[in-house]
């Protein structure tokens, strides 16, 4: 290409010089017009040399120097008009080289381009832009960005343009709808930009748009879920209250009643009836404690703070402040290590300690209980390990003693409604974390937490997205 | 002080469900103090008692009321309101003794210019404890306000 033009150019220069040459000649020649004559008759009859000897020597008053002149002003002459024409070929070629590849690149994209001019009429268009509106061939170039947009968001559209196109030369990205030839109206992120001519007036708009009927689809979809899942902890927590609330009051008459009875009328009674009493009194103060601790499960993840930078130091100190009168009253020894710093709620950590130590207090063996609480580094995570001597747990019920209310014992062996230990791994799922023991039956147990570190001591606030998302209820 | 204390103190329970009543009855019965214990069922009995309206034109003006907030026909917390709003009753103790531990409940009571707020307790010794504590606190050591002009 660039060599082609070059001889073009060479071809055009010479050739020029020569044309204003012959110019200059005819010019001149023209003023002694009979020699024009002459010259013409010479011409015919002589052929083409001789019109180069016929321009440089026998041209009228002119000497050497003259001709000289003459000679070297057609080829700057010839070499300006060159120099402008070639400039104006290579800026064309560019031009239509950038043309080709804008073309390529407009018809290919798979978004949609559209362009405007500043009263809104669609001047250019790609592929893509068309089958997204889905109009016919030839309908969009006689619309308006207004004919496509609902009338709702016609004046947003409008302050877009006055805010942010005419003022900053583009707009940020931004939704709004547009109707297809059939009529509907589906939603679209887009983006505007301002084209300026030399002067910095506006003279156009362009645009590119995205389908977002894809996005905005799993963005409600998400939405509802997230809905869904926030009512129904809500009804959960409020069922749960008003349960227990409804259920206290029956259990009141019957638990009160009965023990105002054997206290009232004990002599009355025979030892028969004082224990059918006892049974009932029995019963019913037993479901008071298991409403207390269903309670107690729905409000894990309702009435849960909002997580911070927790030290588990001090959460084993008020787990052991806790159970001081049992500690004492069975001579066990309670220690632990250096412990870390996690994320969680406080409250909630000190409920999983003191269940985990109590729980080794409680299932103790024929020694005096001896706890020991550690924590090592695993994976990223913190692990906490609360280590017993008591009878220990046989692996066959590793899943079944974090089932709520599921027991291993009769009452009259070992006390409690079985929640403990549900309720621990209800906390430390909404923690991020994971409970699991480890033990063999008569060689004590170990209970393993693991929790995730704190972001830094000096406390950082974390939602528990965790506990949403792994499908807690 | 002589006559005080031979005089009874007028106690008016305001409380729907009769266990809980009666409960409340024997816990007085067996406290130190002689009191007359009067009980009404529901909310418009409560308010006609204390403004005297028919069957209760003769009755004495309590001392204190007990009060329990869920109550049929007019609730607990309005008939707190209208005692509180009333210049004839508003200075008369109002103790609310209910099953309810929801915050709301204990801040709106309190809003409305209850004297105290008190949850039953699941056992009934610790009831019978509360009733008597009640007892002690309000009617012994607190200085109750004088029967001026009603």
């Amino acid at each position: 290409m660039k060599s082609m033009n070059k001889q073009k150019t060479i071809g055009g220069v010479i050739g020029l010089s020569i044309l204003i040459g012959m110019l200059f000649w005819v010019v001149d020649g023209l003023i002694d017009y009979y020699k024009f004559q002459d010259y013409l008759r010479f011409l015919i009859f002589k052929g083409p040399e001789s019109i180069l000897d016929t321009m440089l020597l026998n041209v009228p008053g002119l000497d050497l120097f003259q001709r000289i002149v003459f000679f070297v002003t057609c080829l700057i002459s010839g070499l300006l008009v060159a120099r402008f024409l070639w400039k104006h070929l290579e800026s064309a070629e560019a031009l239509k080289a950038n043309e080709v590849r804008y073309r390529r690149l407009h018809e290919t994209m798979r978004d949609a381009f559209v362009q405007m001019d500043m009263g809104g009429r669609i001047t250019d268009f790609n592929s893509a832009f068309q089958q997204m509106l889905s109009y016919p061939q030839g309908c969009l170039s006689e619309m308006t960005m207004t004919d496509l947009t609902p009338p709702k968001w016609h004046s947003h559209d409008l302050s877009i343009v006055s805010d942010q196109i005419l003022a900053e030369g583009k707009s940020e990205v931004y939704e709004k709808e547009f109707i297809r030839c059939d009529g509907t109206v589906f939603p679209v992120e887009l983006r505007l930009f301002l084209i300026r001519d030399d002067n910095g007036a506006p003279i156009s708009m362009w645009a590119i748009v995205r389908d977002i009927t894809q996005r905005k689809k799993v963005e409600a979809e998400r939405e509802r879920a997230l809905n869904a899942l926030k009512r129904s902890n809500e009804d959960l927590q409020q069922f749960a209250y008003v349960a227990s609330h409804d259920l206290q009051e029956p259990l009141r008459m019957v638990s009160s009643y009965t023990f105002l009875l054997s206290e009232r009328y004990g002599e009355l009674l025979d030892g028969k009836a004082k224990k059918y009493i006892d049974y009932a009194v029995e019963g019913a103060v037993r479901m008071q404690t298991l409403i207390q601790d269903l309670l107690a499960y729905s409000r894990v993840d309702t009435r849960g703070v909002e997580f911070t930078s927790v030290d588990l130091n001090k959460v084993f100190g008020y787990a052991v402040e806790n159970l001081r009168t049992l500690i004492n009253e069975t001579q066990a020894t309670v220690t632990a290590d250096a412990l870390p710093y996690v994320t969680g709620d406080e409250t909630q950590l000190v409920a999983v300690f003191q269940n985990l130590i109590h729980n080794g207090i409680k299932f103790r063996g024929e020694s005096p209980p001896r706890i020991h609480v550690s924590a090592g580094e695993e994976n990223g995570q913190w692990v906490v390990e609360v280590r017993d001597n008591g009878i220990g747990i046989d692996r066959k019920y590793k899943e079944k003693i974090f089932i709520i209310f599921q027991r291993l014992h009769a009452r009259n062996e070992y006390s409690g409604t079985g929640i403990g230990l549900a309720l621990c791994k209800r906390i430390v799922e909404r923690h991020g974390g994971r409970i699991w023991f480890d033990s063999s039956v008569g060689q004590g147990t170990t209970f393993f937490v693991a929790l995730l570190p704190a972001e830094n001591p000096e406390g950082v606030k974390r939602e528990a997205l965790a506990a949403a998302y792994s499908g807690e209820l | 002080m002589g006559e005080e204390t031979m005089k009874s103190v007028e106690i008016l329970l305001i409380e729907d469900n009769p266990g809980d009543a009666d409960l409340a009855m024997d816990a007085l019965e067996h406290g130190k103090l002689k009191n007359n214990l009067h009980v009404v069922t529901n909310g418009e009995a409560a308010m006609d008692f204390l403004r005297r309206n028919a069957p209760y034109e003769k009755v004495p003006r309590p001392d204190i009321i007990l009060l329990d907030l869920n109550l049929p026909k007019k609730d607990g917390r309005e008939v707190l309101a209208e005692i509180k709003e009333d210049p004839s009753l508003k200075r008369i103790p109002v103790v609310v003794l209910t099953t309810s531990e929801a915050e709301e409940d204990v801040l709106n009571t309190y809003s409305l210019h209850a004297n105290c707020y008190l949850t039953k307790p699941l056992h009934v010794q610790q009831f019978f404890k509360m009733v008597q504590s009640i007892e002690n606190f309000w009617l012994s050591i607190v200085v109750l306000p004088p029967k001026g002009d009603d």
